[in-house]
């Protein structure tokens, strides 16, 4: 697996309190990596450890195959944004958008255009960042993000405060960024459902500790609508699913769990009882991704 | 690093109260040239230059005179500066700007090496220009003698120097505690003058501790020279020995002087770079 970013035990202590613990992430390139957690569960505080803001206490990661311990190396292509932009108020886009490149030893004032333009926000002429909406401010933080022409973009609960129109134009730019440019993305947010529409891969952090990490696919079938199955004998009913088509499926605990064709329910039961197969339970069930979430970090209580 | 500096004194550039302040400065400046021609000029005859000899140095108003007059005795010029100071510093955290910047290299010193080369850019800019400006305003006296340019020279690179180290405390101050209140108070302080008393009274108390002739020392503390050989603080303090400081001054003292301002800049430009390595960036 070709990994941009992986994390070894990254662990970042203030006084008694972890506020990551042992994080061991990676990130593949080219995807859109969601990392998932209420606030305060330790997300912002492993992006800033990666961000070279904060020293880990303990651990450390790569970038490119590049320890963290030479930032200098591998920042060039990591572009990050950490919580709320940091701009000038009374600067335009345009000219906070210099300060950073001047900071790069970038001078084009073409290729910063394009950049005004990539994040939507090429005509806004002299406005200044102070009378910028939410969402400007937080694509033209996206804007400065990539500057130095990024291969890995972190960003820190970018459609934090957004309204809908300001969540789509940012899912948008998301999109553009992987699938158009090839930047791979590590986002966070505390919103499953918008995460869920974005990303490729999904880490579930609490309370600092890493608790899952999946690909959108395993998340999915673990979240999706499927038709759970207990009988008397699991060998011989996974012998007769297999015979009647079924592949989607896994055995958990004491049931099998089947992900395809969820409403021949009827038909199972027949084909179980033509082989003297006792079923105890079967039923449809599904469970929501924030469900999902809630089951994992230990209910809705702690939101 | 030389790009994190340019950044630096760009946005300086862009900035709304770097006008304000020079606006300032030179409106200072130019009542402190009001001030200058009420006392040599002495056109309401009240003989106001002979209560300011002791001050000024009496004799000749010379461009020594003239630029303790306009820089080094002008409170306006370190308050500007210290407000100018405290706001490069903490502006780019206050406003966030330092997260966007700060995740480029490995070794936080580097900007804080950048930051404040950009701050002494400034001052130079700044000292360079009210320079001229004064000498300039001097020129229209008819008391100034263009006289003296050996001791100016001396005495511009020692305040030159004094300035700067001055600068980097408030610059120390306001990037290790990230808020403007620090570097302003500290600012205020050197200017006013509040701390020379303190060091004074410390001196006094040592020469009585150590045994020292207390006549001696009660002159010295009134900056009379009487030639016996005591210890006192006050001249290992940065803020006493800017604002005794007088170009006509021996060597010694020239060199103490000098020494106690480049030893200040170090302590404290060395500090803020070594604290920038340990501490994370707080935005």
């Amino acid at each position: 697996m070709d990994y941009i970013l992986t994390t070894h035990e990254l662990t970042k202590t203030y006084g008694k309190y972890n506020a990551a613990n042992e994080v061991s992430i990676h990130v593949q390139r080219g995807g859109i990596y969601g990392l998932i957690g209420r606030n305060g569960a330790g997300k912002t505080t492993l992006m800033k450890m990666i961000g070279g803001l904060s020293r880990p206490t303990s651990g450390h990661f790569e970038i490119h195959g590049k320890n963290g311990e030479t930032t200098e190396q591998m920042m060039p292509k990591v572009g990050i944004l950490i919580e709320a932009p940091g701009l000038y108020p009374n600067m335009t886009a345009m000219q906070n958008l210099t300060t950073k490149a001047i900071a790069l030893g970038i001078h084009d004032k073409k290729y910063l255009q394009g950049l005004l333009e990539e994040v939507g926000l090429a005509d806004t002429g002299k406005k200044k960042a102070k009378q910028f909406s939410l969402g400007m401010k937080q694509r033209l933080g996206i804007a400065m993000a990539l500057v130095n022409q990024p291969e890995l973009l972190i960003l820190d609960e970018p459609i934090n405060g957004l309204d809908p129109q300001g969540i789509a134009e940012m899912r948008a730019i998301l999109h553009h960024l992987c699938h158009d440019r090839g930047i791979t993305i590590l986002i966070s947010s505390h919103i499953l459902d918008e995460l869920s529409k974005v990303a490729t891969q999904y880490g579930i952090i609490h309370e600092g500790k890493l608790l899952e990490e999946e690909t959108k696919e395993e998340l999915f079938s673990k979240c999706c609508e499927r038709l759970e199955l207990r009988t008397s004998d699991i060998g011989k009913t996974l012998q007769i699913l297999g015979l009647m088509g079924f592949s989607k499926m896994e055995v958990k605990d004491d049931a099998i769990n089947i992900y395809e064709r969820i409403n021949e329910s009827g038909a199972i039961t027949v084909a179980l009882a033509k082989e003297n197969i006792q079923t105890n339970e079967i039923a449809v069930k599904s469970e929501a991704l924030e469900d999902y979430y809630f089951q994992l970090t230990g209910g809705k209580e702690n939101v | 690093m030389f790009n994190v500096l340019r950044m630096h004194m760009y946005r300086v550039s862009r900035s709304v109260s770097t006008y304000v302040l020079a606006g300032l400065m030179i409106l200072f400046l130019f009542l402190s040239f009001g001030l200058a021609f009420l006392i040599f000029e002495d056109p309401l005859s009240i003989g106001l230059a002979d209560a300011f000899k002791d001050v000024y140095g009496g004799g000749t108003v010379s461009p020594s005179v003239m630029h303790r007059f306009f820089i080094q005795s002008n409170d306006a010029v370190i308050i500007l500066l210290t407000i100018f100071g405290v706001l490069l510093t903490h502006s780019d955290f206050s406003k966030g700007f330092a997260k966007n910047t700060y995740t480029m290299f490995e070794r936080k010193s580097k900007f804080v090496l950048a930051k404040w080369g950009a701050l002494v850019s400034c001052v130079t800019v700044t000292y360079v220009t009210l320079t001229a400006l004064g000498l300039g305003l001097s020129a229209l006296l008819r008391s100034f003698e263009p006289v003296g340019w050996d001791e100016y020279l001396k005495g511009w690179i020692v305040v030159y120097l004094c300035l700067v180290s001055m600068l980097t405390l408030v610059f120390m101050i306001t990037s290790l505690f990230k808020s403007p209140v620090g570097g302003m108070v500290i600012g205020l302080v050197l200017a006013t003058g509040v701390f020379q008393t303190l060091e004074s009274l410390l001196d006094l108390l040592i020469a009585k501790l150590s045994g020292a002739d207390m006549d001696a020392a009660l002159s010295g503390m009134m900056g009379i020279d009487t030639g016996e050989k005591i210890f006192r603080i006050s001249d290992y303090c940065l803020d006493n020995v800017y604002l005794s400081y007088k170009s006509s001054m021996g060597t010694a003292d020239t060199v103490r002087t000098i020494v106690v301002a480049l030893v200040y800049m170090a302590l404290a430009l060395g500090l803020t770079m070594l604290l920038s390595e340990k501490k994370d960036v707080r935005v």
